[in-house]
């Protein structure tokens, strides 16, 4: 083993577990896609290293980084979907002391992406729609969106049908 | 806007920023950002796709790749295949490759290979790792082969 991969590892032991738990939640917890993220994420970003100028935190870039892999990978999904029948992936359902992850898990695409970064990691709408190449209102819609399904979808309003 | 009640904003805010992945998946990492994979050989001469395509070289990553299990994807044609026009081969195989090496990249190609001599049935063989049917579909769905409408026949394969 050398310098560099000692290196790597270290970066990658300390940074790595972020990482997946936010593509977990991107994900609705399909852990195979998540890893696939993930992999993808360290693979752009040890290319794009050089770019980094520490105006903000590793760990923080890390994650924009992937939030764009998962982004562009969304997009291709979609150019992809249609070629043959496919079953979606589906998030494990029996599991029933994570009904807020769970919940998440259950919300549509795009508002579970707005409501993960804004509600639950505190990214602000402007870094949103950067992030996700969207304009500010859509973010502010879809995270409305997001609550309004999580609140029937926890039953605060009693409104599960 | 919308608020989430207090207790639940409490409880989003409490949810773990960090969670452990399979171990499993540092060594794809590490292989993939520092590794080298072998250069794409593509066999045969270029008759057409119906000459058989797809190739046997042993993946550089074989035997280290992902926890899973595996699948052979096994590619031919349908009355309605849209074949490379006359002198458009090459461009059609690098596409072919280059779905192949985003797979290598994430650990999930096992072997890539042509049949020899070419047959009539099937024109290319990838024999992958994924994580369960649904992956392994995933997988398949996303294979140009799907664009020019040929058709692919997903098998588990069981040693």
């Amino acid at each position: 083993m050398n310098g560099g991969e000692d290196a790597f590892r270290a970066l990658y032991r300390a940074h790595t577990p972020a990482l997946y738990a936010l593509a977990m939640r991107l994900t609705a917890r399909d852990q195979s896609e998540a890893e696939d993220l993930v992999q993808e994420t360290w693979v752009r970003a040890a290319r794009k290293m050089s770019t980094f100028r520490g105006e903000s935190a590793l760990r923080s870039w890390l994650c924009g980084v992937l939030i764009n892999v998962r982004r562009e990978r969304v997009r291709s999904a979609w150019r992809m979907v249609g070629a043959v029948d496919i079953e979606p992936v589906t998030p494990a359902r029996d599991d029933a002391a994570f009904d807020l992850e769970r919940a998440i898990a259950g919300l549509p695409e795009g508002a579970r992406d707005v409501f993960v970064l804004h509600d639950v990691y505190g990214y602000a709408h402007r870094e949103i729609a950067d992030l996700l190449g969207i304009v500010e209102g859509t973010s502010k819609s879809q995270l409305a969106r997001a609550r309004a399904l999580l609140r029937v979808a926890l039953n605060l309003d009693e409104a599960r049908p | 806007m919308t608020e989430l009640p207090n207790d639940i904003a409490r409880a989003l805010a409490e949810l773990p920023r960090e969670l452990q992945p399979d171990p499993a998946l540092e060594e794809r990492v590490v292989r993939a950002v520092l590794g080298r994979r072998r250069p794409w050989l593509w066999g045969g001469a270029a008759a057409a796709i119906a000459a058989a395509v797809l190739l046997v070289i042993a993946h550089p990553w074989s035997g280290a790749s992902a926890a899973g299990q595996t699948y052979v994807l096994l590619l031919s044609e349908t009355p309605a295949y849209l074949a490379p026009p006359a002198g458009h081969m090459n461009e059609r195989r690098a596409e072919y490759g280059r779905w192949a090496d985003s797979l290598a990249r994430l650990g999930k190609l096992e072997l890539e290979g042509h049949l020899d001599p070419p047959g009539t049935i099937v024109d290319g063989i990838f024999i992958i790792r994924a994580a369960n049917d649904s992956d392994a579909a995933r997988i398949a769905a996303t294979c140009p082969h799907n664009k020019y409408r040929g058709h692919i026949e997903l098998r588990r394969f069981v040693e």
